[in-house]
């Protein structure tokens, strides 16, 4: 939708402004309405570039899988040595959130509602000093020590969830929606009118 | 014949005037609700009281959804000499992408898409054509809205009905009412199996220049096979629809003591749909529906019933 932005500000601005009759109004909504049909119809570059990223999130779940079961330990020590975890930042630097990282933040099944499982690899900024948690939704799961963070965990579910860390005071300081994808596309959406409302 | 377009006659006064910001009021509300990219997908998974329907209410998206119903039904016709509208079959034609839809006619964009919320807007033609010469070709392909309005018949030729009351007029002696292009706004909002929905609808094609609200409510009872739902609803139409379609003026070359201006009001109604799945493709399909006509359309000399009222029961078969 970012792409329509510029569009429909443009014609928001000229409605304003030049107090057009009701002719260009329409004139103007006519042009809108068939702009933004023709972009949600024809597949933009952003839909493929939406499809790359799903596709290749799908693949890095497959890969990190079948690496976590041939060497997950070492991995693990691996991601370790990229946290730095023995480094103490000032108490009150800003920690940038592109310094998290979590990978895969989706999970291919067959069908809506199976469940799926995944190894998710995490990439920490310094922590503060303290104990930290996971939450999957509301459900606590590992804790760890700021010294020792917990860099991979193995999670089971069957939708959308979102993945956080919190501080010791219950403060979220990082989260993740993890997505559930369909292997075949049964995404339904609920219809606007009644059916069998043609008359 | 087309008189000024207002919501005046509404029973408050409102500090605008709608038709005029309407358009830009649909533009501001798309741009606060895309700005906001609400858009979840899963509005009819398991936990959606929608899923426990049948299928006819969840849509898989990105694919055309096609159902026919052969069966027997009419729908009333209020108008003097309108004849009946037989309903010998029922369609069912959807299609839904990630934002775009076709859903029975209707042809529209979804801004907003929460599990409960949803706005959208569309074009549509206004169904309130279908009550003149329903059989004529046009109208079932939708054209007139674009063909031009016929000469006006001989004057010698009386207009006037056989009836006993002298101030009706035949709807088959009168100019021909075109189709209107509308643009509607409707906002839903879905709780499980109850559903409230408002839509607002004004005509873009200059032909009546009116506008249209409707609020309704939806309530859903089912079972393992069947389904049935009611829709109680209020709609309200502007002078200028009314007037254009059920008002008389000069262009109907009749005698001045038959000119009619109608005038906006309230129609209060009801749908109920019932449901019976034979099998995963086929199911039985009764359709019913009855809406009470406001005192500024039935007076008017083209009009002899109160109401109009449809039946349909039939077998559907969905693709």
């Amino acid at each position: 939708m970012a792409s329509y932005y510029p569009v429909l500000l443009i014609l928001f601005k000229h409605l304003q402004l030049y107090r057009p009759t009701r002719f260009k109004v329409y004139l103007f909504g006519y042009l809108w309405l068939g702009f933004t049909f023709t972009m949600a119809l024809t597949p933009s570059v952003n839909a493929q570039a939406k499809m790359m990223t799903v596709q290749e999130k799908s693949a890095v779940a497959q890969e990190t899988a079948g690496a976590n079961k041939k060497a997950g330990v070492n991995k693990t020590a691996g991601a370790n040595k990229t946290a730095g975890a023995n480094k103490k930042p000032a108490p009150d630097e800003h920690k940038p959130q592109s310094s998290w990282h979590i990978q895969p933040q989706a999970c291919i099944v067959q069908s809506l509602g199976d469940d799926c499982m995944i190894d998710i690899t995490l990439t920490l900024p310094e922590l503060d000093s303290g104990e930290y948690c996971y939450y999957k939704n509301e459900q606590q799961l590992n804790c760890f020590d700021y010294q020792a963070p917990v860099l991979q965990i193995r999670l089971r579910f069957n939708e959308n969830t979102v993945f956080s860390l919190r501080d010791a005071s219950q403060e979220t300081i990082f989260s993740q929606l993890l997505e559930i994808k369909t292997r075949v596309s049964q995404q339904k959406v609920r219809r606007v009118r009644d059916p069998w409302s043609f008359f | 014949m087309l008189r000024r377009s207002t919501f005046s006659n509404l029973p408050i006064n409102l500090p605008v005037n709608l038709p005029k910001v309407l358009p830009k009021i649909t533009l501001l509300l798309a741009l606060v609700l895309t700005a906001n990219g609400q858009t979840f997908a899963a509005e009819c998974d398991e936990s959606s009281g929608s899923s426990q329907l049948t299928n006819d209410a969840c849509i898989e998206s990105g694919q055309w959804s096609l159902g026919i119903a052969l069966g027997l039904g009419a729908q009333s016709n209020p108008l003097v000499d309108g004849d009946t509208i037989p309903l010998l079959a029922l369609f069912d034609l959807a299609w839904y992408g990630e934002q775009a839809y076709f859903d029975n006619g209707e042809l529209g964009l979804r801004w907003l898409r929460h599990d409960k919320l949803s706005f959208d807007s569309f074009i549509a033609f206004d169904r309130e054509r279908r009550f003149f010469n329903f059989w004529d070709p046009a109208n079932i392909l939708f054209s007139t809205a674009l063909s031009p309005v016929p000469p006006p018949k001989d004057p010698d030729m009386s207009p006037i009905t056989d009836s006993q009351d002298d101030r009706k007029v035949s709807a088959d002696d009168i100019s021909t009412r075109r189709w209107a292009v509308l643009l509607g706004n409707r906002l839903q909002y879905t709780e499980g199996l109850h559903q409230f929905s408002f839509t607002l609808n004004t005509d873009i094609s200059g032909i009546h220049k009116g506008q249209s609200a409707e609020l309704s409510y939806r309530k859903v009872w089912h079972g393992d096979n069947w389904q049935f739902q009611l829709r109680p609803r209020i709609t309200w139409k502007s002078d200028s629809l009314i007037d254009y379609y059920y008002g008389i003026d000069k262009n109907d070359d009749v005698p001045d003591f038959l000119l009619y201006e109608g005038k906006s009001g309230f129609q209060a109604g009801f749908s109920a749909f019932y449901s019976y799945r034979l099998s995963e493709r086929w199911q039985i399909i009764v359709n019913a529906a009855y809406q009470r006509l406001n005192s500024g359309m039935v007076d008017s000399p083209l009009v002899e019933q109160n109401h109009t009222s449809t039946l349909f029961i039939g077998v559907g078969y969905r693709y």
